[in-house]
């Protein structure tokens, strides 16, 4: 489209006319045009980019043609302000075809004058029309027509005018209703008030049903400001300049407000002041904010103020802007003292470095960090601290200054000291009970030495009187018993100090668990107890375990179980998991029970069921502490289970690793006796081997101790005591032979004992005096553990008959 | 009673308990041994030097000078010379003891309580003479 076209037809739209409803101030022009040239029809007609539209016709019924029909849209090709004549358009070339002119309404002559805007737009025509040829009208008339095009435009701006009147001051009161703020005016000559829809809101009034004049408006200030409001006009009026105020209004509903109004002069041409207006806003939200703001400011202050803790804030270079007063406390200053200077001259000397080191870091941006250390009072003396620092950035981010709170942590260091000096005093007595239960293990055991050896002594006499046996035995059961809570006393504090060392070493936990059975046999027959063990034939021959642990455990439960049970019966199982290697113990009674609430203790020292127990049935109440102790100290855990009145089943499991599948039953039992308590070193470098040799010689109480060569035998042998050693000729780094004659030459522990070796090649020579005796490989039974007892008989030179 | 035979070893017993004294002294000349005692270390020292036995049984909890005193002063009085073995008497819960016993040259130990059979094989190993080199090829089991 053409510019000139996009111009005009942007000036048209910017009118707002188009297709608004019939104007009677234009139906009057086009009236009073009709009537000046005596014509049927006269129009209004702008013409869009599509058509012509009449504003107002007089005379004709359509409301719009289309623009290629159109006069109008030759007229205003014309010329600003132009007058376009035709006299008879149907023998004017223009327009003999038009559809107006060969049909309704029968167009010939035509008279239009151009509508131009204030811009030179032209925008349509007013123009009268007639179904009959006629003459050109005089200038005169035109003259006339295009006056009252020229009024035409100015109804078209005026309008405009209006309606962007209405829209600003629609845009005003929605600023005012957003924002709060409202105008009012005062006009001098009548006394006149205005006020926005915001001041009659702002007043808890409506328009329709007050009329403020200037006595009703200062009527709702607080009575305490309405004298303020008066002299605030009066002195703005006396001095053309303006005035502000901020007083409290009483709204309509009776509340308090806090507004703010400001008055400006109009003046007229001559300086006279005709007005005041100005601005009023409510402003009681900002006041309470503010208010709120500086209570909290002064709270922060106040607990500043007086905090036992000091608060400082520094500058990035450490020196203080603010300390809290509390420093006067803790440090002898006052806090003008020290604002400016850097904290570290604040410090204890040693203790300087740390606080200039955290300083830098916290100014490179670390953004908190806690120290303690030692302040410097300004007397000289030290004074413990923990300081927080906290790096504060501005609104970019940027690090602008460090709060520090520092702390008085002199009590606390005194109590960590105390706390240090009560645990290394708690360690001493520690050791003084430990070196007490050694001694007392002394002065208990030696006269129980004494006691049990002796009644062993007067029990070999052959002529004693029944009763005389029976006594003995009384005093022979007090002694042992005596024994068993002394070492009770001792294992227990072992196992408190963590000192138990466990050995474990292949054993036949089937004839363990009969041995200790077989103690308890007398007591339960006794008593009338069936006493049985179950799924001793299905355990592996040999396990890995610490006998004298294991026996310990399974001494106190099945003492427990004997104990505390009147009738009925005990029963052991046991049951190992070649899976998970682990070895089960449980130890069943028809007892009484225990309840369920007492079970938790029952583990914990000097626990027995209830104190009565402990009277009627005796004991240390440490046993099931110590079971535990053990037990754990093995790797295993241990629990009971029981209900009241239903007996009590007590299980533990240990790992222990299976060795042989050979049961221990086999094993002859000839010469057995001498073997019981033997120490016996077994250096074998084949694990299978040394397997073989546990697995036969365990089942008759032997202790082995096992080497991999014979380095590693010297080495043991060295360090303590056996009674025989058994080992094998070949084995790498040194040999049987060589390793035999470092054992006697080095004249140690072991120098005298008998060493057994082991050959394949049993015919081979060896040096004399190196081995007791050599037992042919493949091993049997008969040959091993006849070769060991008469070794450990004692054979030879200078020894004894042990039998005699 | 067996009787006396003064081809028998002679033991020496140091310990301080009368009551535990009798006691092993009863068992070892019930096993035939000769015995000779002292009630304290210093007495001990005297004893073994009188006595010359084939081995010694030495508490180690004793008045005036204790065993380990007693072992110091007999190491120190042979420092390459044949030695008389020692065996130590220690109560149960001292492994510590016996640690440092061993390593001040006595050659066994043994445990209070202890059964009579116990303290036979202990005392018997402790003088159980080197097998000698002359005395031919080992036995063949």
């Amino acid at each position: 489209m053409h510019a000139q076209e996009v111009r005009r037809l942007a000036a048209l739209h910017a009118l707002g006319t188009l297709d608004t409803p019939a104007d009677e101030a234009f139906d009057r022009l086009t009236a009073l045009a009709a009537e000046l040239f005596n014509t049927p029809v006269a129009l209004v007609s702008l013409v869009d980019a599509e058509r012509q539209w009449f504003k107002s016709r007089h005379g004709l019924e359509p409301s719009s043609t289309p623009r290629e029909w159109s006069f109008c849209a030759h007229a205003i090709e014309m010329g600003t302000h132009a007058v376009m004549v035709v006299e008879d358009a149907s023998i004017d070339p223009r327009f003999a075809s038009n559809p107006l002119v060969t049909g309704h309404p029968d167009i010939r002559f035509y008279t239009g004058a151009v509508l131009t805007t204030r811009d030179g737009e032209n925008i349509g025509t007013l123009c009268v029309i007639d179904s009959k040829p006629r003459a050109r009208p005089s200038d005169a008339e035109l003259a006339r027509l295009e006056l009252l095009a020229r009024i035409v435009v100015d109804k078209f701006e005026l309008v405009r005018t209006t309606r962007l009147a209405r829209e600003k001051h629609r845009l005003l009161e929605l600023a005012e209703t957003t924002s709060g703020v409202g105008n009012w005016r005062y006009r001098l000559a009548d006394g006149a008030v205005t006020w926005s829809d915001e001041v009659y809101r702002l007043h808890g009034v409506d328009r329709a049903s007050f009329n403020p004049g200037y006595d009703d408006a200062v009527a709702f200030y607080h009575p305490d400001d309405q004298a303020t409001v008066n002299e605030a006009i009066a002195s703005a009026i006396a001095t053309k300049a303006h005035s502000e105020f901020q007083l409290r209004i009483i709204r309509r509903d009776g509340e308090q407000r806090d507004v703010v109004a400001k008055a400006i002069c109009e003046l007229d041409d001559a300086g006279e002041v005709l007005a005041v207006f100005g601005i009023f806003q409510d402003i009681t939200t900002q006041i309470r904010t503010l208010k709120a703001v500086q209570q909290s400011e002064k709270r922060y202050r106040l607990l500043a103020d007086n905090m036992s803790d000091v608060i400082t804030r520094m500058r990035l270079d450490g020196g203080s802007d603010y300390i809290s007063p509390g420093i006067e406390q803790l440090l002898g200053y006052q806090p003008g003292e020290m604002t400016g200077r850097p904290a570290q001259a604040f410090v204890h000397v040693e203790d300087q470095a740390m606080i200039v080191q955290a300083l830098s870091q916290m100014a490179k941006g670390t953004e908190r960090l806690s120290l303690q250390h030692r302040a410097a009072h300004k007397d000289g003396h030290a004074v413990w601290v923990e300081t927080g620092f906290q790096l504060v950035r501005d609104a970019e981010g940027k690090p602008v200054e460090i709060v520090a709170v520092i702390r008085d942590i002199t009590d606390r260091k005194a109590m960590e000291n105390a706390l240090r000096a009560a645990q290394a005093e708690a360690e001493a007595a520690a050791n003084v009970k430990a070196e007490f239960l050694a001694n007392m293990s002394h002065e208990l055991r030696t006269p129980l030495t004494a006691v049990l050896g002796f009644a062993r002594l007067v029990e070999e006499q052959p002529e004693l009187a029944d009763t005389t046996r029976a006594y003995l035995g009384k005093v022979s059961n007090a002694g042992k018993a005596l024994l068993s809570t002394v070492n009770d006393i001792l294992d227990f504090s072992k196992l408190e100090a963590g000192q138990v060392e466990v050995k474990p070493q292949p054993i036949s936990v089937g004839q363990l668990a009969m041995d200790t059975l077989d103690l308890f046999s007398a007591q339960t027959a006794e008593k009338g107890l069936s006493l049985t063990a179950t799924g001793l034939d299905l355990l592996p021959g040999l396990v890995r375990a610490d006998p004298d642990r294991l026996r310990q455990v399974l001494m106190n439960l099945i003492g427990n179980a004997v104990k505390f049970t009147e009738k009925g019966a005990i029963s052991l199982e046991v049951s190992f998991d070649p899976q998970a290697q682990r070895l089960t113990f449980g130890v069943s009674d028809s007892g009484p029970g225990i309840p369920a609430d007492r079970v938790d203790r029952l583990f914990q020292r000097f626990s027995q069921i209830d104190g009565g127990s402990t009277r009627r049935h005796g004991g240390t109440g440490l046993g099931l502490a110590i079971c535990k102790g053990l037990v754990e100290a093995m790797g295993g855990e241990i629990a009971v289970e029981s209900r009241l009145g239903e007996g009590a089943r007590f299980w533990f499991w240990l790992p222990a690793s299976a060795l042989a599948s050979r049961t221990a039953d086999t094993t002859p039992v000839t010469t057995a006796g001498g073997l019981r308590g033997a120490r016996v070193l077994l250096a074998d470098d084949n694990p299978f081997n040394r397997e073989l040799v546990c697995a036969l010689l365990t089942p008759f109480g032997v202790e082995i101790t096992e080497a991999a060569d014979g380095l590693q035998a010297v080495e043991l042998a060295s360090r303590q005591p056996f009674d025989a050693i058994l080992m094998d000729r070949r084995m790498p780094r040194l040999n049987g032979a060589g390793a035999a004659r470092r054992i006697r030459d080095e004249d140690g522990l072991n120098a005298a004992i008998p060493i057994i070796a082991f050959s394949a090649d049993p015919g081979q020579d060896d040096p004399p005096g190196l081995f007791d005796a050599v037992i042919a490989k493949p091993l049997t039974i008969d040959a091993l553990v006849g070769g060991l007892a008469k070794a450990l008989a004692w054979q030879g030179e200078g020894a004894l008959d042990a039998a005699a | 009673m067996l009787p006396r035979d003064a081809r028998k070893p002679r033991i020496f017993v140091a310990e301080d308990d009368r009551d535990v004294l009798d006691l092993i002294l009863t068992r070892l000349t019930l096993a035939g041994y000769m015995t000779a005692h002292a009630r304290d270390g210093h007495e001990a020292l005297r004893g073994i030097a009188a006595a010359r036995p084939a081995g010694i049984i030495l508490d180690i909890n004793m008045p005036n000078l204790d065993g380990f005193g007693v072992l110091e002063r007999l190491s120190a009085a042979a420092p390459a010379g044949p030695k008389t073995p020692v065996m130590v008497l220690t109560a149960r819960h001292a492994p510590d003891d016996v640690q440092r016993a061993l390593s001040m040259g006595a050659r066994d130990f043994l445990t209070k309580p202890f059964q009579d059979a116990q303290l036979l094989a202990r005392v018997a190993r402790l003088i159980r003479a080197r097998p000698a080199p002359a005395s031919g090829q080992p036995v063949l089991v």
